[in-house]
């Protein structure tokens, strides 16, 4: 499962860990997330994400 | 003759120029700084907006002249870096007076090129009434709008040092201030029961605080700018600070190949070098393992930011022989009457990072009781519990 950065702050998601503390449990693909889920950093949306090679 | 080219003139590149020069009496150096000003008071930038610093002169700590005459450093302002040629040692300059464009070649470079502020792709994010502060120009804007416009309500966005500082200072102007944070909390690195004291002290100074809520949109509507909030909830102001967080600046670098983290952060190793050796970085830009725990951590402060530019210049002059520890992140910020501080790990990012910790709080005077005029000091520990080891500390009062 990759890794998604926001293009806007930096901010990694990394599936492994997921995003516990915004209901986001761990090994969850970035697919998966609900689409109303924001960049716990700077709060954009998914949209604003691309994938880390 | 060695010749040292810098990229940025504010803290790490000045402080870079002037050991070098101390160390080496006869090296060719060049400091490009695309903004007018070079070693800027930038903590200082709120306290001028607010009128508690009331020279505008005493944010300048050198001059391009200054270093010129002191210290023969060239200084050139106003000249971009557009790239970086690590193959051939170069790098293009855009003069941004006479918009030529010119190569100068390095026998080593120092990147200091700090950070940006974030401006998200929000709705309506570029209206005039919204301001960032990073330089000396946005302070200017933001002061001459607050004398001439006399706004009388304002929305800082973003509950981080910089907003925080930036309400007290708009407050003290008599301007009524709300301030949205998207988190639980303000200040990020205290843990929550420590922030709570600043919430706390926030209400009782008449600052309105939305927590846990998120800009949606910015609307400009005749003379005001209104604020859609995550929660449905509107507010009407007559200006907006965004400080929701800065990243580092890392296009150059990116550009030209240089290893970087993944938000964009400049790696260096114990001797400030990047992955090119003829290429240091320091700065609020790089990148370098903390201490206490294994993160590779983007350090936002002077202090690291010099020291880090003194080990650079000892490397550039003496061989690589002085290696840098990394930084705990002890920050210290006034807030309104109180003071907020915290130094290494805090007990929320040893849970998260699995590190195993006690923490205790105490909530004591800041000095004995039987003398009048002791004041509620309260102090946050986090230790090891095995051998004792203070990881990390905060503390917040008066």
């Amino acid at each position: 499962m990759e890794k998604y950065t926001c293009t806007v702050c930096g901010y990694v998601y990394d599936p492994e860990a997921g995003d516990p503390d915004n209901g986001v449990k761990p090994g969850t693909a970035f697919k998966d997330i609900p689409e109303d889920w924001v960049c716990p950093l700077c709060g954009v949306g998914k949209d604003q994400f691309e994938v880390v090679e | 003759m060695k010749k040292y080219c810098i990229i940025g003139g504010v803290a790490g590149g000045a402080t870079f120029a002037a050991r070098l020069r101390r160390l080496d009496e006869h090296a060719k150096i060049i400091l490009f700084e695309r903004g007018e000003h070079v070693s800027f008071a930038n903590c200082g930038l709120p306290y001028y907006i607010g009128g508690t610093i009331p020279e505008r002169e005493s944010l300048f700590l050198m001059s391009p002249e200054g270093l010129q005459q002191r210290l023969n450093i060239e200084v050139r302002i106003m000249n971009e870096v557009t790239s970086v040629l690590p193959e051939t040692k170069e790098i293009r300059v855009r003069d941004l007076a006479t918009g030529d464009e010119y190569t100068e070649n390095y026998d080593t470079l120092l990147m200091s090129p700090g950070a940006e502020p974030l401006r998200p792709p929000i709705d309506g994010i570029g209206s005039e009434k919204i301001f960032t502060l990073r330089n000396v120009p946005d302070s200017d804007a933001i002061k001459s709008f607050v004398d001439e416009k006399k706004p009388k309500k304002a929305v800082v966005v973003g509950g981080g040092f910089i907003g925080l500082e930036m309400a007290e200072n708009l407050h003290s102007n008599g301007i009524d201030i709300t301030i949205v944070e998207m988190a639980d909390q303000v200040m990020a690195p205290l843990d929550y029961e420590m922030a709570a004291i600043v919430h706390d002290h926030l209400s009782v100074k008449g600052v309105e605080l939305c927590l846990g809520d998120r800009v949606v949109s910015f609307k400009e509507q005749a003379e005001t700018i209104v604020i859609k909030l995550e929660s449905g909830r509107t507010i009407d102001a007559d200006m907006v600070v965004l400080s929701i967080g800065v990243r580092p600046e890392s296009k150059l670098a990116r550009e030209c190949g240089l290893k970087l983290t993944e938000n964009g952060a400049i790696l260096v190793n114990e001797f400030m070098q990047s992955s090119d050796p003829d290429i240091y970085a320091v700065g609020d830009a790089v990148a370098f393992k903390h201490p206490l725990s294994d993160d590779v951590v983007n350090t936002l402060l002077a202090g690291p930011a010099n020291r880090q530019a003194r080990i650079a210049a000892d490397n550039c002059a003496n061989g690589n022989k002085r290696s840098y520890k990394g930084a705990i992140n002890t920050a210290i910020a006034k807030v309104f009457d109180i003071t907020v501080a915290s130094t290494g790990l805090s007990e929320k990012y040893c849970k998260k990072a699995g590190i195993a910790y006690v923490s205790n709080i105490i909530h004591a005077g800041n000095h004995a009781g039987y003398y009048p005029g002791a004041i509620p000091l309260t102090i946050k520990t986090v230790f090891d519990p095995d051998s004792g080891t203070v990881l990390g500390a905060q503390a917040v009062g008066y």
